[in-house]
């Protein structure tokens, strides 16, 4: 891959979170939520991070953004490693990087109207100079989300948009900053099924517009299936599969996903699914199952299992598997 | 696979009978009509859904059975037969003695159901003996019983809500709500909170509860996917009405409302082709003083002038299968 395609670049990251008895007395355990992921992301692709609660794949998101220490590993942006950034690179790549949340019931100030909201980003920034650069850059943002005449938005406040406004409103402080990337936690879980398809629709038509890319972090399966370009799934801070979403979705191969996949319900009644339920729940990330962290649960797994924390081994192009036992057909 | 048509006609006794259901809440912007007229019947040992995305009413109209409607709201209007009482008209103390032994309820956050400061033994033997005649031993024994059957460890017997994870406590709920033997039980949104694979366990485990005992069953979820994977019958309400209701095959298969086939083509799946998922433009009307005719019109791609004006009645358009749009009411 060129350095041209490739837009972020995931090297072994670890995100482990120190458990204190008392307030200042050594750590006596570590919640270890992300345990040497890595990843790249592709110029103007939609990457998505899939997994049950738990798994680490927010933590992900948000140690990407700077809103949590890294315990180790890279993260090369734009020549820029960054989760080591010095001060001043740092304004700058917050400019590249934005985030979109769940919930814009809660992401969004009750006491700010629309326009101050979209032209917040800027004013901390220090973007706009002149009030009208930064009135014509709300404009173009708010038009872009589709929320039309833009000028009827300005006065309004939160409480008067529905749901799937106030995500576009969220996606237009986003854009507002023109980035390279935008993480979105989750952007449609909160929102009714039937403005779920506009909000994500709207997200792949942005991408072309603004030549954006999306790390997109979700729990649900078939919404990744329906709009993502490749999918990394994650069990207890690893990645255990990672390849294109088809191939991923369609012939998974790691017995997590094969399990996961198959318990998803399907809005058709005549489908029966053969399921594949695991018993129990996800063990503690405090204390790591040794070996293969899914061998407790795994239907297939061998003695060796528990010895041998396995890797991402490429068994397709471009389909990596972290599990030696799988059946490659 | 069984046909659902003919699941209906083996259980022809009639459980619960609702009609006309209407529901208010008095706010201080007005009067909300929440449910404004809601017909629907459940036979014994059938599962029904109640489906519709958030503000149609599905709640509310489920809570207006058991009269656990919060003291802003009231029924309005409307029957609600269960076992030949009207429960929108019996006095609070006959009320009581139904709740519970008769109709229970699963709620969603199950967290936030279940007291934080008493173990899973003493609200579940509360439960058993504020509605029945039991010694305390008695009670005790009947909870392991329940702990037992909802595939929760007896060693969880003196945990606190906290200490359970939130699949864990969904089995407390339903160990619950099955202490006294009822004969209905309401499910709102009993997996929509936890993971899929978790879902999966519990979706299972009503299953196999719902057949073991025969329950009857109002499932309430937005989830048309867990919908079509638990249900024999489906209502699909829109803004505070059933605009669709039958069969949950006959539904999927061929869904005659607009807004029921808009919905299931709005709803991203993991098997099949990838179609392109499509939207409902605009959003639901104010149930505070609501326009006059169809609900949906607004948004409806089949609306025509006379929408906005007559509303239309659930019309039988299939074996059990009705829709209330004017397009297949035989007017147009």
């Amino acid at each position: 891959m060129t350095q041209e395609q490739l837009l972020l670049d995931v090297h072994d990251l670890k995100v482990w979170f120190p458990v204190r008895k008392r307030l200042l007395s050594k750590a006596k355990a570590y919640v270890r939520a992300v345990d040497g992921v890595s990843f790249d992301i592709r110029n103007r692709e939609v990457f998505c991070l899939v997994g049950e609660s738990g798994c680490g794949k927010t933590t992900v998101a948000n140690t990407l953004l700077g809103l949590v220490k890294a315990t180790s590993g890279s993260a090369i942006l734009h020549q820029m490693d960054v989760l080591n950034l010095p001060k001043e690179q740092k304004r700058e790549f917050r400019r590249k990087t934005q985030m979109i949340f769940q919930d814009p019931y809660e992401s969004l100030n009750p006491h700010m109207t629309i326009f101050d909201i979209v032209a917040e980003p800027l004013d901390v920034n220090h973007l706009t100079t002149h009030p009208d650069e930064k009135e014509s850059r709300v404009t173009e943002s708010l038009k872009a989300v589709g929320l039309t005449p833009p000028q009827s938005f300005f006065d309004r406040y939160p409480h008067q948009l529905s749901g799937g406004q106030r995500q576009r409103v969220a996606i237009a402080a986003a854009l507002v900053m023109r980035p390279a990337l935008i993480v979105a936690d989750e952007p449609v879980s909160m929102l009714d099924i039937s403005v779920r398809a506009g909000i994500l629709k709207l997200m792949l038509d942005l991408r072309n517009e603004f030549h954006l890319t999306y790390l997109f972090i979700t729990h649900d399966l078939a919404t990744a299936r329906n709009f993502v370009d490749r999918v990394a799934v994650m069990y207890l801070g690893r990645i255990v599969e990672m390849g294109d979403t088809k191939s991923v979705i369609e012939t998974p191969l790691h017995p997590y996903t094969k399990a996961l996949i198959s318990v998803v319900p399907v809005p058709n009644p005549k489908v029966r699914k053969q399921k594949i339920l695991l018993a129990g729940e996800i063990p503690s990330p405090i204390e790591v199952p040794s070996g293969c962290r899914f061998h407790t649960r795994c239907p297939i797994a061998r003695e060796s299992c528990s010895k041998q924390e396995p890797e991402l081994q490429e068994v397709r192009p471009g389909h990596f598997v972290a599990c030696p036992f799988v059946d490659v057909k | 696979m069984e046909d659902t048509s003919q699941a209906v006609g083996r259980l022809s006794d009639t459980l619960l009978s609702v009609s006309d259901l209407k529901t208010n809440f008095l706010t201080r912007e007005g009067v909300v009509q929440a449910v404004r007229g809601v017909s629907f019947h459940l036979h014994d040992g059938e599962v029904l859904g109640l489906a519709g995305e958030s503000g149609c009413g599905k709640t509310t109209a489920a809570l207006s059975i058991m009269r656990l409607l919060p003291p802003t709201a009231q029924i309005v209007n409307g029957q609600i037969l269960f076992k030949g009482k009207d429960m929108a008209k019996i006095g609070e103390k006959e009320l009581r003695e139904l709740r519970w032994k008769e109709i229970s309820i699963v709620f969603q956050g199950s967290m936030n159901a279940l007291n934080p400061v008493k173990n899973i033994s003493e609200q579940i033997t509360e439960a058993i003996l504020l509605h029945e005649k039991v010694t305390y031993a008695q009670a005790l024994e009947r909870t392991k019983g329940l702990l037992q059957k909802v595939g929760l460890n007896l060693s969880k017997l003196k945990s606190y809500p906290h200490e359970l994870s939130g699949g864990m406590r969904q089995r407390v709920m339903i160990a619950m709500s099955l202490a006294c033997n009822p004969s209905l039980v309401i499910a709102d949104e009993p997996v929509t909170a936890l993971d899929v694979m978790v879902q999966a366990q519990i979706l299972k485990l009503i299953k196999n509860l719902q057949s073991e005992l025969n329950l009857s069953m109002i499932l309430i979820t937005h989830d048309l996917s867990v919908m079509a994977d638990a249900c024999d019958r489906l209502a699909v309400m829109y803004a505070g009405k059933i605009v669709e209701y039958g069969g949950v095959e006959a539904i999927f298969d061929d869904p005659v409302h607009p807004y029921t086939a808009l919905l299931i083509k709005a709803f991203p799946s993991i098997e099949g082709p990838i179609g392109e998922l499509r939207s409902i433009p605009g959003s639901p009307p104010p149930l505070l003083n609501p326009p006059s005719g169809c609900g949906f019109n607004p948004r409806c791609p089949r609306a025509r002038e006379e929408c906005s004006r007559s509303e239309p009645q659930l019309v039988e358009v299939g074996n059990g299968h009705f829709a209330a749009c004017e397009s297949v009411g035989g007017k147009y």
